[in-house]
């Protein structure tokens, strides 16, 4: 990963964190929504909205649906080509 | 009130979970707390019918209901309905009568219904029944008559909200992924609307909106461009100080007093103030008026002062950033918004402001400003008296005092929240607490009025009496601080007194409980002549009927 990849994985990682309620730093950059107990389908969707308000970007229904994990989100983001 | 819990419940017929945490976010940052109950996805007719519901044993304080069409009408896909769909909004109707009948302390706040599906044939939308806006229409007419119909009952105009807040209602993204019916937007602007709720049922509310002069409430300098040439007409960009002072008066219509702080020639301002053409806020609509060379938060000290007020209670408006960073440093527990730099953005703004919701305005919040100005009229005359008693003589007071029957629950209510010095016991009521209590044998509540010969005042104090035998307790009594110091509330006790004398009763019991606002009150018992004992204060009930101070005019 180039240092700008990482940004969005680490900005992703923190907006991720916030809306799960976990301390900083308990959320594995690879975590999913099968192993991450607190990501239910109501957190899902205030983390997309939050991602989309933060990152200035757009998902169509078929990426969010996608959206099975972190990796998965950095992406798409990634995808966008958002700063 | 910080530090109140207040209980919310939310009934959706969509994915609105995400709405409490957002209200109590904006709730914390007035320093209330939410305690909320949401019905289970859709569940909402069940939880309302059935009488034991989690609803129902949560006794929440506000029941937030947010239904959409499409949800009533489940089968309709199309904007074009069949014939057989004119029962849904009866059921809906149904359906929030019996909540309002099984919830009545509750207050019940209803979002009103928009087309969020999209419209087949839109030049056919209203024309005829059977379309879905018709529907909609015929709907939040519903809403309408249950608002009327029903005390506890408020529909709120979410469409109107949501659009004037430049807001998307429906993300149909989120809909079809999480059938959650509104956008991020949307929910955030509802949240605003939810939270104003909360506020309001918590009594927080601002009291009072100080505004500048020169480039606030008019266009241009004064001392300056002159009367005529200030920017402040009924046509044209001077329109938008025009509305400004509209949306003020209107607010003042509710309670809010509105008051003047201005660095300026005071003859001149005042000039404009009751002279120029287009002016809509004339001196009688303000209940003080600093203008002057003086520091502004100095000069709103004195406001806070003259008008009884706590310095959290004042909103001032300015638009020099300069006098706003001063007042801001000078006193932090005034709020001090940014003023929009178009004054065309002027209207809006002070529409927006926050805590200035209630859900009752009562026929003395209608006049309160006035009532105040007429108060500047009185501290003139006291200032030219030769004394306090001729000072009282010349103002010929008129009081009457009646038995609280239920057209004043209301301002009664308001009198028990609002009042803080001349107030011997601090109890807070609500109108359904105070229909509740007078509804028991064992407990009177007695009104005062009074007026003098510079206006009426309106209602200005309450007593609520528990009965016990030949024994009275006086639960409550509290005077408005805008009439205090002329002995109305010697009068006043002395009428209390006769009344209760006339049902038999012999001994008079009270209590004083000290808080950091009442020391106003504290010597009263004793002054007019109750004793201590033990814990409480007693005195002979015919005693005090021979109280009324001869300047005083009791009109029973």
């Amino acid at each position: 990963m180039n240092t700008e990849d990482k940004n969005i994985a680490a900005r992703v990682n923190s907006i991720a964190e916030t809306l799960l309620k976990l301390p900083p730093g308990n959320l594995d950059s690879n975590a999913t929504r099968d192993n991450t107990p607190a990501w239910d389908s109501l957190a899902h969707l205030s983390l997309v909205m939050e991602l989309e308000h933060q990152f200035k970007v757009r998902f169509t229904t078929r990426e969010i649906e996608e959206f099975v994990g972190l990796p998965a989100i950095v992406a798409v983001l990634k995808s966008k080509e958002v700063a | 009130m910080s530090g109140a819990r207040i209980k919310c419940a939310l009934l959706s017929s969509f994915t609105l979970d995400q709405l409490p945490g957002l209200v109590n976010e904006r709730a914390a940052a007035a320093g209330l707390e939410c305690e909320w109950y949401v019905t289970p996805f859709n569940q909402y007719p069940q939880q309302i019918l059935e009488k034991n519901s989690a609803l129902h044993t949560f006794r929440p304080s506000l029941i937030f209901v947010a239904v959409a069409v499409a949800d009533l009408l489940p089968s309709v896909q199309s904007s074009t309905l069949g014939e057989n769909h004119a029962s849904c909004g009866e059921d809906f109707y149904r359906l929030m009568s019996a909540l309002s009948n099984a919830s009545p302390s509750s207050r019940i706040l209803i979002n009103n219904f928009s087309v969020s599906t999209p419209q087949i044939q839109p030049l056919l939308s209203m024309k005829g029944g059977k379309s879905l806006s018709a529907v909609t229409h015929e709907l939040n007419g519903l809403l309408f008559r249950l608002s009327q119909e029903c005390e506890n009952i408020y529909p709120l105009d979410v469409s109107s909200w949501l659009a004037m807040a430049g807001a998307t209602k429906q993300d149909d993204r989120y809909f079809y992924l999480a059938k959650m019916r509104l956008s991020r937007d949307g929910l955030d602007r509802l949240a605003d609307l939810y939270a104003r709720a909360v506020l309001a049922q918590a009594g927080k509310r601002h009291k009072c909106i100080v505004v500048d002069l020169d480039n606030t409430i008019w266009g241009g300098v004064i001392g300056e461009d002159g009367i005529e040439n200030i920017a402040l007409s009924d046509d044209g960009p001077g329109k938008a100080f025009y509305d400004f002072q509209r949306v003020l008066l209107d607010l003042s219509k509710t309670g809010i007093l509105l008051a003047i702080c201005s660095k300026n020639d005071a003859d001149l301002a005042m000039a404009a103030i009751n002279g120029h053409p287009s002016m809509i806020l004339r001196a009688d609509e303000f209940a003080a008026i600093k203008i002057n060379w003086n520091d502004k938060a100095a000069n709103l000290r004195s406001i806070a002062k003259e008008l009884n007020l706590g310095l959290d209670s004042l909103i001032f408006l300015d638009d020099s950033e300069h006098e706003r960073q001063q007042v801001r440093f000078g006193i932090p527990e005034v709020m001090v918004p940014d003023l929009p730099m178009d004054p065309s953005e002027l209207p809006a703004f002070v529409a927006c402001l926050p805590m200035l919701d209630t859900f009752h305005v009562t026929e003395e919040d209608a006049s309160r400003s006035m009532m105040y100005a007429h108060e500047r009229v009185r501290v003139e005359l006291k200032d030219q008296a030769a004394s306090l008693e001729d000072f009282l003589q010349t103002l010929r007071i008129h009081i009457r005092v009646e038995a609280l029957d239920s057209s004043d629950m209301g301002r009664c209510a308001q009198l028990t929240q609002r009042t803080n010095q001349f107030n011997l016991r601090t109890r807070r009521y609500t109108a359904d607490q105070l229909d509740h209590m007078l509804q028991q044998k064992n407990w009177c509540g007695f009104v005062v009025s009074a007026s003098d010969r510079i206006g009426n005042s309106g209602i200005v104090g309450c007593a609520l009496v528990e009965l016990n035998l030949k024994e009275a307790f006086l639960d409550t009594f509290l005077l408005s601080c805008r009439v205090l110091g002329r002995g109305i509330e010697t009068a006043f006790i002395a009428a209390v007194a006769a009344r209760l004398v006339e049902s038999g009763i012999q001994t008079l019991s009270a209590e004083f409980i000290p808080t950091s606002k009442n020391a106003v009150s504290s010597n009263f018992l004793s002054e007019v002549g109750f004793d201590m004992s033990g814990s409480v204060w007693k005195t002979g009930a015919d005693r005090l009927c021979k109280l009324v101070p001869q300047w005083i005019n009791l009109q029973n």
